[in-house]
């Protein structure tokens, strides 16, 4: 039976993969003050900014709930008629979206699997265009989910922090310390263990310099990648520095192709403004 | 004679007033442990799956278990919730730092739902300026009831997003607690 692959509109893929794997996204909720609005449909993040600049807060996203996703899976079912559904959306140690979608799979007598990616941004779209890619060959849903799962621990995801103020905004850091931060230039670089995100590093400086430093730490540390694919999703970074961190990533001649994707609404809401990572499957394309 | 008529007369003033409080489902707050599962379940960021807790630590008043919530899901006994009317509800968050939080709460099963027509309407509830090691009380004006019996009546509290707990590369330190849950509803349809 054929399988359709779902994911939520944190995943970050591009426009035309989204199209061309026919995947179907839910979109997350994102509230500015007491307005809500759907990621992609009716914000974006130009909009995220612009709220951030005038308020001098920060927006806020809302897990999509069971009902939400019963009704999302459910409009799958109604356009695509008798097929089976994986949905692989925003990891569980990151929103309790997961365990709702979980909750909601259960009205679908197994039609629905729900896989934790355990993962955000384009580290879920990876797995999301795996998915995809066997599902296109023909695979069955539950061997694309259990093909899933098996590389899951090996989605290589890190961000550099551009916009340290973004903290200070929440009220979570002092005003000293975000000018202490903004004088030693320093951006913050995490990645995501374990399913959950880990500060490893705060490189100083300008931001081009420290980005390619820190893609020759990563391609260091994460030395096994599949050469297949792999992405630079940034939020809004200015497009000379994305663009020179792609054409820096292509000139390692290590992927076949290299995607750059500009964050959605839900991560750029988490991130700020300017942040950028190079996320790839460390596994040596075992699969 | 006259004292035992004194007693009778006394007896009878207040027996109104005894006979409404013995039925236990006033504006003031339903019997939580007659209404709601005794088992509350709970995400927590950075952990995964689906943890439980037990019904009275949310409804008592001892913030003892502070922790990463991403969600607290309370779920309705249906053979009694079933056509409850539900004026408001009510918690006190605590956090462990100066902050200001954004709750959404779902509530399922409600007859009317939210403007949208859906009956699981959500309730934007920002709470500013929670200092450190204190409460901050939240109260959701609701005004509806439970309209199936056989529907899944629920209320979520939910704190979702990772920014709560890790913004721009920094554990932000934070951790809550939600503490004296209740719904103010009476029975009376």
């Amino acid at each position: 039976m054929k399988t359709i692959i779902t994911s939520d509109s944190s995943c970050d893929l591009s426009k035309e993969q989204v199209k061309e794997y026919n995947i179907y996204e839910v979109p997350i909720s994102v509230i500015l003050g007491e307005n809500e609005f759907k990621d992609g449909v009716d914000i974006f993040p130009e909009d995220i900014f612009d709220y951030v600049k005038q308020n001098k807060k920060l927006p806020k996203t809302a897990a999509i709930s069971s009902y939400e996703y019963s009704e999302f899976f459910k409009s799958v079912f109604e356009k695509e008629g008798d097929v089976n559904i994986v949905h692989i959306g925003l990891g569980s140690k990151i929103s309790s979206s997961f365990n709702n979608a979980l909750e909601a799979a259960k009205e679908f007598d197994g039609k629905v699997i729900v896989v934790d990616g355990n993962n955000l941004s384009s580290g879920t779209g990876l797995l999301v265009l795996y998915a995809a890619k066997l599902a296109k060959d023909g695979l069955e849903a539950s061997e694309i989910a259990q093909k899933v799962e098996e590389r899951v621990a090996f989605v290589q995801a890190g961000f550099i922090i551009q916009e340290v103020s973004y903290l200070y905004k929440g009220g979570r850091c002092s005003a000293m310390a975000l000018i202490g931060a903004n004088l030693l230039r320093i951006k913050p670089r995490i990645q995501v263990i374990d399913g959950a995100m880990k500060n490893v590093g705060k490189p100083r400086g300008k931001m081009l310099p420290v980005l390619k430093q820190y893609v020759d730490d990563v391609l260091k540390e994460y030395n096994n990648p599949d050469k297949a694919i792999c992405f630079v999703t940034h939020s809004s970074i200015e497009p000379e520095i994305a663009d020179e961190i792609v054409e820096y990533v292509k000139s390692k001649n290590i992927f076949d192709e290299v995607v750059q994707t500009v964050a959605s609404s839900t991560i750029t809401s988490h991130c700020g403004k300017g942040t950028l990572g190079i996320l790839y499957i460390n596994d040596g394309g075992k699969a | 004679m006259k004292r035992f008529l004194s007693f009778v007369l006394v007896l009878f003033a207040f027996l109104p007033v005894m006979l409404f409080s013995a039925c236990g489902e006033n504006k003031t707050g339903i019997n939580m442990s007659r209404y709601f599962s005794q088992s509350v379940s709970y995400t927590l960021y950075g952990a995964n799956g689906t943890q439980t807790e037990n019904l009275s630590h949310f409804t008592g008043s001892k913030a003892d278990k502070p922790n990463k919530y991403l969600s607290v899901t309370f779920t309705g006994e249906n053979a009694w919730i079933y056509k409850m009317t539900v004026e408001k509800i009510e918690f006190d968050v605590f956090s462990n730092i100066d902050t200001e939080l954004q709750f959404i709460v779902r509530v399922s099963n409600l007859k009317n739902g939210d403007l949208n027509g859906y009956q699981e309407p959500k309730f934007t509830v920002p709470v500013d300026n929670i200092k450190a090691g204190k409460t901050a009380h939240v109260e959701i004006n609701v005004n509806d009831y439970f309209a199936s019996n056989s529907a899944t009546t629920s209320i979520v509290i939910e704190l979702d997003g990772a920014q709560h707990y890790f913004a721009n590369g920094e554990e932000t330190g934070l951790q809550i607690d939600i503490i004296n849950f209740s719904v103010k509803g009476e029975h009376k349809l």
